[in-house]
């Protein structure tokens, strides 16, 4: 478990146990690769250790994109007969999945599973609330988290696993992968990972937007916004919103 | 997960617009195929977006003077 765990047992103990159960009807229709913490990643693929054959076999999977979500990739935990093969270490974004309280919290936008029956309980919105803050405050105990200029959130399976197993030559990113691989020790099997996402190419244009926004030249951060946002579903939500911020203000400075 | 894409009838994302030339900016909208597993960054920003809001505002001060 290494550096990690009693961040597990939080993890554990202090979030998902406290999670109602929804009745998935285990069709598998929905299961598109989920955005996780550093910490929640780490505790997926802690649980893989104790089965090399099922760490190789996940890690050797080349996963297609889901046929109803463009840009999205299928889970890589998905099992042929649409089981998840870490259920017990799923993390909290599908533990969240199908809980009535979200589309109360103004996510409507959001495609919803409506073959779900039931729920165990209700969750609050001060529930909802109060398991991401101690998401997020596990993760600010590990890494610079949430900073200036990446505001790393928001990553998915796929794009942990390319920090993991590629080198994006940038220190943040560095510091990420060692942070990660000093507690799984993973490296060595670079090899048997063959599916990175575009992030070194997402970042370059982050740190180019990043430059032309601190020198006030605005005429094309708007281009690169939206290259930003649209260029790289692979890396999933990676700066989406934040990219929304900065538009907004930008157009409020400009208004 | 439903077939039916709820979101079909949100507005369509605001793209850039041209106008005499020069580029405006417009608000955008969600996209439209994002899915409860989208959870997290969504409520994470709502969460701890005012850092970045923060640091948007204090630089565009800066160049602004």
């Amino acid at each position: 478990m290494g550096m990690f765990k009693s961040a597990y047992q939080v993890l554990n103990n202090e979030i998902y146990a406290h999670i109602p159960q929804v009745g998935c009807q285990a069709c598998g229709e929905c299961c598109v690769t989920p955005h996780v913490t550093l910490i929640e990643f780490s505790y997926m693929m802690d649980f893989l250790l104790d089965n090399p054959d099922h760490l190789l076999e996940t890690l050797l999977k080349v996963v297609p994109y889901h046929p109803d979500y463009p840009g999205y990739f299928k889970c890589r935990f998905q099992t042929a007969d649409n089981f998840c093969s870490i259920y017990s270490h799923r993390p909290l974004a599908c533990r969240m999945h199908g809980q009535p309280i979200l589309e109360k919290m103004g996510m409507h936008y959001h495609v919803y599973c409506n073959k779900i029956k039931s729920v165990e309980r209700d969750l609050t919105q001060e529930e909802v609330y109060a398991f991401l803050d101690k998401t997020n405050d596990l993760n600010k105990g590990y890494y610079p988290y949430y900073t200036s200029p990446y505001w790393v959130s928001g990553l998915n399976i796929e794009t942990w696993l390319t920090i993991l197993f590629t080198d994006l030559d940038r220190s943040f990113f560095n510091l990420l992968k060692k942070i990660l691989d000093n507690n799984l020790h993973l490296s060595q099997l670079s090899a048997y990972f063959s599916q990175p996402v575009p992030l070194a190419q997402k970042l370059s244009l982050i740190e180019k937007f990043q430059i032309d926004f601190s020198a006030g030249r605005f005429e094309n951060l708007s281009v690169l916004l939206d290259k930003i946002q649209n260029d790289f579903p692979d890396t999933g939500a990676y700066y989406y919103f934040e990219a929304d911020l900065y538009r907004n203000a930008v157009l409020k400075q400009m208004a | 997960m439903s077939r039916i894409d709820k979101t079909a009838s949100q507005p369509v994302i605001g793209q850039n617009v041209s106008g005499a030339g020069q580029q405006k900016y417009v608000k955008r909208s969600v996209p439209k195929n994002f899915t409860s597993f989208d959870i997290l960054p969504v409520l994470t920003v709502r969460r701890l977006g005012r850092s970045v809001e923060k640091q948007i505002s204090a630089k565009l001060n800066k160049i602004s003077r």
